[in-house]
């Protein structure tokens, strides 16, 4: 299931790129306030490995969470293609 | 209803737009480094001595019973070449030197030429010693063999030590050492012999066996040069050329940085030394090259004179059973001596280990992007087989607006494996940790800190044994000119260290591409950041979370408990995640079927299913 991570993760990264780049540009402190929120992210991800340890639950099982987080959080993107086209076909059958 | 539509157009166009020209992932390149030592590439052959013509250019001269000639070409860097002569023994060799020789020393005797006298001098070989070798510099520094064989290079058996350096560096010798060689020859670039090679050399026992002077000779140049502690990047380097044949158990050396003040006649404890210094406007780094061909511990003895003397004892190189170099380990304590790295290569297998030393061991130093260069390279290495934590950099920055990134490269058995990105490392705030790298003998990291604003002012810490190369684009070619690296190109393939140019600019370029797919301004990196730790969880192992304490100097380390619940709980701890997966099997299962009953029942769907 990575690649829809991937695929995810791209997608956004087109997409808030530009958004970024103004914000960046012309509101500098804003941009700021997001690196900073960021690393703190960062910071609290790079635990998430040590937590893990904590809980003591193995990699069958935390991949088996990981793929249905993944699966259930992502299937309303993988549907919507369908979604649009039948619109669309109901839109011109109107 | 044209609403919706629009709005879903817009995004299916965005989707499709995405997968079109989503971004290739940042190519995989890296550095990797290989000796420069080529040990066996025979020049050519030499089919007959050459005539008795005197004067320049005559070549070679030799009685009848000369044998077994042998001319490799041991080194070449930096257009210079380095030659071996052997010659076979017990018999007498007369020889005509190229009157562009400096000075060459054998047995027997020693010669110091001048421009317009050709050199003669007499090898006189012993029978117990058989084979010998002359270590021969040609001036001119061409590729053209001076002195060449009938024979095969195979066929020659050398006992021969060869030291070869650069610069302005004193060079020591305590003879006792080398009491099992016959031959040896002191060389520099600058075709200057700082010694009386005579005096390094004795007349053959009683057995045939020849022993040197006992008395060392005294430095008659010392390189002078004081160094900062943010002058990494003009690094003058240590550069050793050690050749041990066997006859040898152990090698010593000793490197000697000294000041102004320093008392040549009173450095300690001097068994046997070989050093020298480059210029700053030479390389930034040379190498510490060992072939070894036989068991061979080799231990050092550093001596760092100056204003304040430290002195350095520890064994250096150790060889395990595989004849592998297996690690490099210096204690030292040096206050004054600041930077310095050396470079460990093993050239039996290809396998490089390596090591850089600055000069704060244990505690933490201070690096400076300077104002002309904008990437760093950390590099580090690890003392033994066991996975060590030996950096920990932190980034430091005044100005928010400046952004640092660091990409991590990570090497097994030379295949670039895996390749990391450092998200946020842009604006960074006082105190931050990058990374603790965990290196063990196989994988290599080179975290690359990239100041994009080409300011000056970032610094950071790098702890423990690590070294911080500095370049630019517009540099690169010679700073690390020294290196002989080999590199990844764009598409993780290996460029040979035989064009190294081409390797340079395909690096350069590596870090141009780096540039353009890593231009995030914090939104990214916000939305991006649980995506990509969602997606390495599974794959990820758990490191040893480390947190500085402020003003205690300390800091704590939180260590991973899986390996601590298997030792205490035992069976216990698998019964717990037997339980574990279980219930989550069950949950997710529930989970799973009330997902997908919900599509048929679009009224009461979670997900907005598709109102067919």
């Amino acid at each position: 299931m990575s690649f829809i991570v991937d695929f995810m993760s791209n997608i956004l990264s087109l997409l808030l790129m530009p958004i970024d780049l103004v914000i960046k540009t012309f509101l500098p402190s804003t941009s700021g306030a997001f690196v900073a929120i960021g690393n703190l992210f960062n910071v609290i991800m790079s635990c998430i490995s040590w937590v893990i340890s904590l809980t003591g639950i193995n990699s069958i099982t935390l991949t088996l969470i990981i793929d249905y987080t993944i699966f259930r959080f992502f299937v309303p993107l993988i549907i919507y293609p369908f979604k649009l086209v039948i619109s669309w076909y109901n839109y011109l059958k109107t | 209803m044209k609403k919706n539509i629009l709005k879903n157009t817009m995004i299916f166009m965005s989707v499709i737009f995405s997968i079109l020209i989503l971004p290739n992932k940042v190519n995989a390149w890296g550095l990797q480094t290989t000796p420069i030592f080529d040990s066996g590439s025979t020049v050519s052959a030499y089919n007959t001595l050459l005539s008795t013509t005197s004067g320049f250019g005559s070549g070679f001269k030799a009685t009848e019973q000369m044998k077994s000639l042998v001319a490799s070409k041991v080194w070449e860097t930096l257009g210079y070449s380095y030659y071996y002569v052997g010659c076979s023994t017990s018999y007498s060799c007369d020889m005509w030197l190229f009157n562009d020789v400096s000075k060459i020393s054998v047995d027997s005797a020693s010669f110091v030429s001048s421009p317009e006298t050709p050199l003669t001098t007499t090898i006189l070989a012993s029978i117990d010693s058989p084979i010998y070798r002359i270590h021969f510099y040609q001036s001119t520094r061409t590729d053209t063999p001076v002195f060449t064989s009938t024979n095969p290079s195979s066929n020659f058996i050398g006992n021969s030590s060869n030291f070869w350096r650069s610069g302005n560096a004193p060079l020591y010798f305590n003879k006792t050492d080398f009491s099992t060689y016959n031959t040896f020859k002191i060389m520099n670039d600058n075709t200057t012999i700082y010694y009386n090679v005579g005096d390094l050399v004795a007349t053959p026992n009683a057995n045939g066996v020849y022993s040197m002077n006992t008395t060392p000779p005294v430095p008659d140049l010392i390189y002078n040069k004081t160094f900062s502690s943010v002058d990494l990047p003009d690094l003058s380097s240590i550069r050793y050329n050690v050749f041990n044949y066997g006859i040898l158990d152990e090698y010593r050396f000793k490197i000697v940085l000294a000041s102004n003040d320093l008392d040549i006649n009173n450095i300690p404890d001097l068994i046997s030394t070989s050093g020298f210094l480059t210029d700053v406007n030479d390389k930034i780094i040379d190498d510490l090259s060992f072939s070894n061909y036989f068991d061979i511990d080799y231990t050092c003895s550093f001596a760092f004179v100056g204003d304040t003397e430290k002195t350095c004892i520890g064994n250096i190189v150790k060889k395990d059973t595989n004849s592998k170099i297996t690690g490099f380990y210096v204690d030292f304590n040096l206050d004054n001596v600041s930077n310095y790295k050396i470079d460990v290569f093993d050239t039996q297998d290809d396998f490089i280990t390596w090591s850089a030393i600055s000069n704060d061991f244990v505690g933490y130093q201070k690096y400076y992007f300077p104002t002309d260069k904008n990437k760093a390279i950390i590099r580090s290495k690890s003392f033994n087989n066991s996975s060590t934590s030996l950096i920990i950099p932190r980034i430091f920055e005044t100005d928010e607006t400046y952004n640092v990134k660091l990409f991590n490269f990570n090497f097994i058995n030379n295949s670039l494996i895996s390749f990391s990105s450092g998200s946020g490392f842009t604006n960074f705030r006082d105190d931050y940790y990058i990374y603790n790298l965990n290196i063990n003998e196989t994988t290599k990291v080179f975290p690359l800190v990239y100041n994009i604003n080409n300011s000056d002012d970032i610094y950071f810490y790098l702890k423990n044994d690590a070294f911080v190369e500095f370049f630019n684009s517009n540099t690169l070619s010679s700073s690390i000119q020294g290196v002989d690296d080999t590199l990844y190109n764009n598409h993780n393939n290996l460029v040979l260290n035989g064009d190294l140019n081409t390797s340079i600019d395909t690096y350069v370029n590596g870090i141009t591409s780096l540039d353009s797919n890593f231009q995030n301004y914090g939104l990214v990196d916000i939305i991006k950041i649980p995506f990509s730790y969602l997606h390495d969880m599974t794959t990820s192992s758990c490191t040893d979370i480390t947190l500085p304490i402020p003003l205690l100097e300390t800091t704590l380390v939180l260590p991973c408990l899986t390996g601590f619940y298997e030792t205490v709980l035992g069976d216990w701890f698998l019964v717990y995640q037997t339980i574990i997966f279980g219930v989550v099997s069950y949950t997710i299962f529930v989970n799973l079927f009330g997902f997908i009953k919900s599509f048929q029942a679009p009224k009461v769907n979670e997900i907005e299913v598709v109102d067919l």
